[in-house]
């Protein structure tokens, strides 16, 4: 309304007004009047929309000249017309009662449409729209162009046909007899029962005859099964039984009866054959030697348990619990006589590198708890007797000069004389250099011979100062230099523990005597283990000083020059074992190593100087990790993997050397098309499918034409042909296909 | 005898080979040679084969001989090239005095000759669909060919020539429809049997320099205006799709033909930028290392690396996902470079150039032409790997990127480079003594002006 308002132009109430006019020619006079005045009275005004009126009923009824109602005088506001008004009027017309309703339903309908966009606005809505329409679409290709950018190979053109190989089997079973020879042999073949089918190992024949047994011989083989089942049973059902009983006296009994059966064994074999008897002889003694290894004098058995118990607080108890470990010790090496006439004496030492005692087993033991504080006391008399017990093999006399060490020597010689003589003197004498090699060998070859050597010498030239020093020095310092040089030279020295039978001792049980142990068997070993983890873990940081100190060493021995031996046994001398290297023949053939070279960090105790870092290999070696690599494990596996056939055989080779993309020489690599976007292996299924199709189809007619000999013939080899040339054309560049 | 008998009856213990483990069949079989590959045995493996990579890196070095041979026989400067997928060894080129030339570059001679147009010939097209060719030249035609038969003889007279209103710049046609389309004051597409284009595509009244279809989604296609903008278009849609502004022009566009939604473009301030056409707010990859504008680009058949030619009188290789080129390509008689193109079996690079020339190169510089045996094949695909394996070393790689460059490209790189670097050290002293911080722009999305709907 308010629109039609403001668009009425002023020509037209010019119109208005000439129309006016007319109508007033014959008029009344006091209209006539009426208007004047009224024109006079708006004269002053703003020119507001005129207001005409109709006067003359005419035909064409000019749309402008009707009179808007409410927006006129302010008479006439209050009378607006509405439809309804107008419906009211009709509403008693019957035939017109449904305009009311139509009327009501359009009015709830009602909806002015937007103004249409402006043309660059429309534009850029169209625009936004088909890109987003295309950038669904080409979307599409996303897997495709991943997959092809991750792909370990692509080979150029990219949609060839699907050739595979056919496996000898497959080949075969295509095999179809065309010559007369060869259709009788099939049909041989065919109905025979001696062919071996495909996967089973036995021939027709073969089975029919396992399976045609009289009745009788199932039944009795039949009765055998049933029997020497029933017989399995009942001696699993005893083993059984009989595993369960927790008697230890049975067990012994068991044993002890296992025992005598050997011997009665052993005696019988002795009558017949003396050579297997010495043999059962050897194995029943190191059977003895093993148990007593594993068993006695371990602390594991009940006195000794109760005895560590004591040991906290009784003196007596202590000791006999020391006596016990060490006469197990003794026990436990390995006894063996050497054949070499060395008369050197070398203490027993212990075998342990480290000195965290959980590591290692029962020898070397300086435990740092609180709860083993007394049971530490004990072991170091333990030790201090063994050094003792040294001492006075090699100097007698000094011991005995100083009163104050007699009287603990005095106790200790007890316990020196329990031991037999023999067993002492075995003790010393299991350390020959020969036994040395043969550890030595399995080492490191680094070790060799020269060092046993020299350090026979040095040890000796070590005893002496010793010796030498000893008289100004108090008296308990001898000793324990006696035990630092033990402990330094520990890693030379070896004895003759079998070291697996060693570890698995539970011999912790003293340390913890509080934890309650039995003797059974794994889990009690894996708790061992774990505990002595978890100790070793706790005490880890013990001894870094002394660590760093071997470290150092380590390091300085591996940068020091070393002497090159180039004697080789048995060259211009007998070999063989136990045949030394003559000491001509060394000093000929040991190249002499030319002294170490001083080292930067040689009075620098705690530190290490790496003096061999090359410049020169550092220019060829990485800096920063590169791109790809997330770790430089990653990176340095990359690296030691192998890529040449020197290192790996060819056919790794050639998997790994695979490049990246492969073309064909003189082939037109045309530009992908929708049929990628059908996955290949579908595809190959599909082809694949209809490979086997056909084949039934041709074996169905095969069958078919089996009477008809001459046809068979001709048609495979036809279709053959067909199949290749299909190949042929779809060989060319995929966009011609495309096109058809 | 007595002896010989007594000696018969001795029995003698000998070391036994199987002569199968070691001997060949026959003359031609390969050496047997057993061999243990335990890794404990062969404690120097990584060094050895360091030594290898090394020597390999070198070899490749030395036989990186890229440059096959020229095509001469232009009288004016080449303007544009054009590859057939029907027949390799063919290459169409145009040069600026309007000539048309067909080369058989197996035999390295031309032939055809056609005076093509007056002025330049702006741009050559082969349409595999309806196996015609088309050209386009500054006399505001379209001239449709005929090039079937094998010795180019029938490319004596165009087949048909249409009358265009506007000048036009470049033609592609479509894969598989018989549509071409033109650009130049407008992208016009046209049906090869009508006179007016079927539709026009205008959006600004800026021209545009290079059209290329989409060769895999088919109905999509870009062109590069002189607005410096890149236009996206659908055949379909009856206006144009999407339009991105960069901060300098554009000079050439090249789809990835294995990639449906990637392209690249060359650009004048000397580099290329690969895009992802579903977000062109940024580009995915800015390929730098040309000191001059860049005038045309060419993907690879296998979309994996791109050629580009340059103003600065250098051809150079790009991975398509790498910023730095692979490889260039240069001579002392290569002029600025107009045209790039690369061969359809993968294996050639032709280049050409202001002065008159063809330039035929290999695409992997150190590849070795003509039969490979197997042996020789695996001995360098190994020694490929090797590198590969050692690409990282320092040396090794300093190897394998090192390239003689002339002595202006030198000097411009270095220039280049210092302002660069001045650029930066300028920015990050702005940074460091501002208050308040501007927000970082990745020196991809920096060249990108806005992207328009």
């Amino acid at each position: 309304m308010s629109k039609l308002k403001t668009l009425q132009p002023a020509e037209e109430k010019q119109e208005f007004l000439d129309i006016d006019e007319t109508a007033s020619n014959d008029g009344d006079d006091e209209q006539k009047h009426e208007k004047l005045l009224n024109a006079i009275s708006k004269l002053g005004r703003n020119k507001k929309m005129k207001i005409t009126q109709r006067t003359e009923p005419v035909s064409k009824i000019n749309e402008h000249a009707l009179v808007q109602i409410g927006t006129g005088d302010g008479d006439s506001k209050a009378k607006k017309i509405q439809v309804d008004d107008l419906l009211s009027v009709i509403a008693k017309k019957t035939r017109l009662g449904a305009l009311s309703k139509t009327v009501k339903q359009a009015k709830s309908r009602t909806q002015t449409l937007k103004v249409p966009l402006e043309k660059p606005q429309a534009l850029r809505v169209e625009r936004a729209a088909g890109y987003e329409k295309v950038k669904d679409e080409i979307s599409r290709w996303d897997d495709t162009v991943k997959g092809n950018r991750n792909a370990e190979q692509l080979i150029f053109p990219l949609n060839q046909p699907s050739l595979k190989m056919c496996s000898s089997k497959e080949f075969t079973s295509k095999f179809k007899p065309k010559t007369p020879l060869e259709q009788q042999i099939s049909e041989l073949l065919r109905g025979n029962k001696n062919v071996q089918a495909e996967d089973q190992e036995l021939t027709p024949a073969e089975q029919e005859a396992l399976t045609s047994m009289s009745l009788k011989e199932a039944l009795e083989r039949r009765k055998e099964l049933a029997k020497s089942r029933a017989l399995q049973s009942y001696q699993e059902a005893k083993a059984r039984r009989q595993n369960k009983i927790k008697s230890k006296t049975y067990h012994r009994l068991l044993k002890r009866e296992k025992m005598k059966n050997h011997v009665k064994e052993f005696e019988a074999l002795k009558e017949n054959d003396p050579e297997k008897a010495l043999e059962k002889l050897e194995q029943l003694d190191k059977k003895r030697i093993e148990e007593r290894m594993t068993l006695k004098h371990k602390g594991a058995g009940k006195w000794a348990k109760l005895q560590a118990i004591r040991s906290k607080y009784d003196e007596n108890a202590r000791e006999s619990l020391a006596d016990q470990l060490r006469i197990g010790k003794e026990v436990t090496r390995k006894v063996k006589k050497s054949d070499d006439e060395s008369d050197e004496d070398i203490p027993p030492i212990p075998l342990e590198k480290s000195d965290n005692p959980w590591l290692g087993g029962t020898e070397s033991a300086h435990p740092t708890s609180e709860i083993t504080s007394g049971y530490r006391k004990l072991w170091d008399t333990v030790n201090k007797n063994k050094e003792i017990k040294k001492i006075i093999n090699e100097i007698p006399i000094k011991a005995k000069s100083k009163p104050k060490k007699k009287k603990q020597s005095v106790d200790r010689e007890v316990n020196v004389s329990d031991l037999s003589a023999s067993d002492d003197n075995e003790s010393i004498t299991s350390e020959s250099p020969e036994m040395q090699e043969e550890f030595s060998e399995e080492l490191n070859e680094g070790l060799v011979r020269k060092s046993t050597m020299e350090d026979f010498e040095q040890r000796d030239e070590d005893i002496e100062i010793d010796q030498i020093h000893r008289p100004k020095k108090t008296k308990s310092i001898p000793i324990e230099e006696k035990v630092s040089e033990t402990t330094k030279n520990k890693t030379k020295l070896v004895t003759d523990i079998d070291p697996f039978k060693f570890i698995s001792m539970p011999d912790t049980t003293i340390i913890n005597s509080s934890v309650p142990v039995t003797e059974e068997g794994n889990e009690e070993e894996d708790e061992e283990e774990q505990r002595r983890m978890t100790l070793a873990e706790a005490f880890a940081d013990d001894d870094v000083i002394e660590q760093f100190k071997e470290e150092k060493k380590r390091v300085v021995s591996a940068s020091a020059p070393k002497d090159i031996d180039l004697t080789l046994p048995g060259w211009g001398e007998w070999g063989g074992s136990g045949v030394k290297i003559s000491k001509r023949k060394r000093r000929q053939f040991i190249i002499k190593a030319p002294p170490a070279p001083k080292r930067r960090d040689e009075n620098q105790g705690n530190l290490i100087i790496n003096e061999d870092k090359n410049t020169n290999m550092r220019r060829q070696q990485v800096d920063d990790l590169p791109f790809p690599f997330r770790s430089a494990a990653a990176f340095e596996t990359t690296i030691r993997a192998p890529v040449t056939s020197t290192f790996i055989p060819e056919t790794a080779v050639r998997k790994l050397a695979a490049p990246k993309v492969r073309t064909k020489i003189g082939t037109v690599i045309a530009p992908m098309t929708d049929e990628v976007l059908i996955s290949t292996t579908n595809r190959n299924k599909e082809s694949a499918d209809k490979m086997e199709l056909e084949n039934v189809k041709k074996s169905s007619q095969v069958k078919d034409k089996k009477r008809k000999r001459s046809e068979l013939t001709a048609t495979p080899p036809n279709k053959r042909k067909v199949r290749k040339n299909e190949w042929k054309i779809t060989d060319k560049p995929a966009a011609k296909s495309l096109k058809k | 005898m007595d002896i010989f008998s007594d000696d018969s009856k001795m029995k003698v213990k000998v070391l036994v080979r199987n002569p199968d483990d070691y001997l060949r069949e026959t003359k031609r079989d390969i050496h047997k040679l057993p061999r243990n590959y335990d890794p404990a045995l062969h404690p120097l493996e990584a060094p050895r084969e360091y030594t290898r990579a090394l020597n390999a890196v070198k070899l490749e070095r030395v036989f990186a001989l890229p440059f096959i041979g020229c095509l001469d026989g232009h009288r004016d400067g080449l303007s544009c090239l054009g590859k057939t997928p029907d027949h390799l060894s063919w290459l169409y080129s145009g040069a600026c005095d309007g000539e048309l030339k067909l080369w058989d570059v197996a035999k390295r001679r031309v032939l055809c000759t056609v005076q093509a147009h007056d002025g330049f010939v702006r741009a050559i097209a082969y349409s595999q669909e309806s196996s015609f060719l088309y050209t386009v030249g500054d006399d505001k035609l379209i001239k449709q060919w005929k090039s079937e038969a094998e010795d180019g003889s029938d490319l004596k007279a165009p087949v048909n020539t249409i009358l265009t209103g506007g000048m036009l710049t470049g033609i592609s046609p479509h894969r598989s429809k018989p549509i071409l389309a033109t650009c130049g004051e407008a992208c016009n597409l046209w049906e090869h049997t009508r006179a007016q284009p079927i539709k026009t595509f205008q959006w600004g009244v800026d021209s545009l320099q290079s059209i290329k279809f989409n060769q895999v989604e088919e109905n999509i296609l870009a062109a590069c205006g002189s607005d410096r903008s890149i236009i996206l278009y659908d055949m379909r849609e009856s206006v144009p799709l999407r339009k991105v502004v960069l901060k300098m022009r554009s000079n050439s566009i090249c789809w990835n033909p294995m990639e449906a939604f990637i392209f690249t473009v060359a650009n004048e301030d000397y580099n290329l930028y690969t895009f992802d056409m579903r977000n062109l707010n940024s580009p995915l990859n800015v390929h730098s290392d040309h000191v001059s504008a860049v005038i045309d680009v060419d993907y690879s058949p296998t979309g994996k690396e791109f050629v580009s030619a340059s103003y600065d009188k250098t051809v150079r290789i790009y991975d398509a996902r790498q910023a730095h080129s692979r490889d260039i390509y240069h001579t002392k008689r290569m002029q600025r470079l107009t045209c790039a193109a690369w061969s359809l079996d993968d294996r050639f690079i032709f280049s050409g150039s202001d002065e008159m020339n063809i330039r035929i190169w290999k695409a992997r510089a150190a590849e070795k032409l003509g039969v490979v045996k197997p042996r020789e094949k695996t001995a360098l695909r190994v020694n490929a790997k090797l590198i590969e394996k050692f690409e990282h070393h320092p040396h090794i790689k300093k190897i394998q990127r090192h390239r003689h460059v002339p002595k202006h490209v030198y000097n411009a790189r270095n220039e280049l480079r210092s302002g660069r670097i001045a650029a930066r050290r300028k920015e990050f002293n702005v940074r460091t003594h501002t208050k308040r911080q501007k927000p970082i722009i990745s020196e991809k999305v920096k060249a990108i002006v806005s992207e328009q709907q």
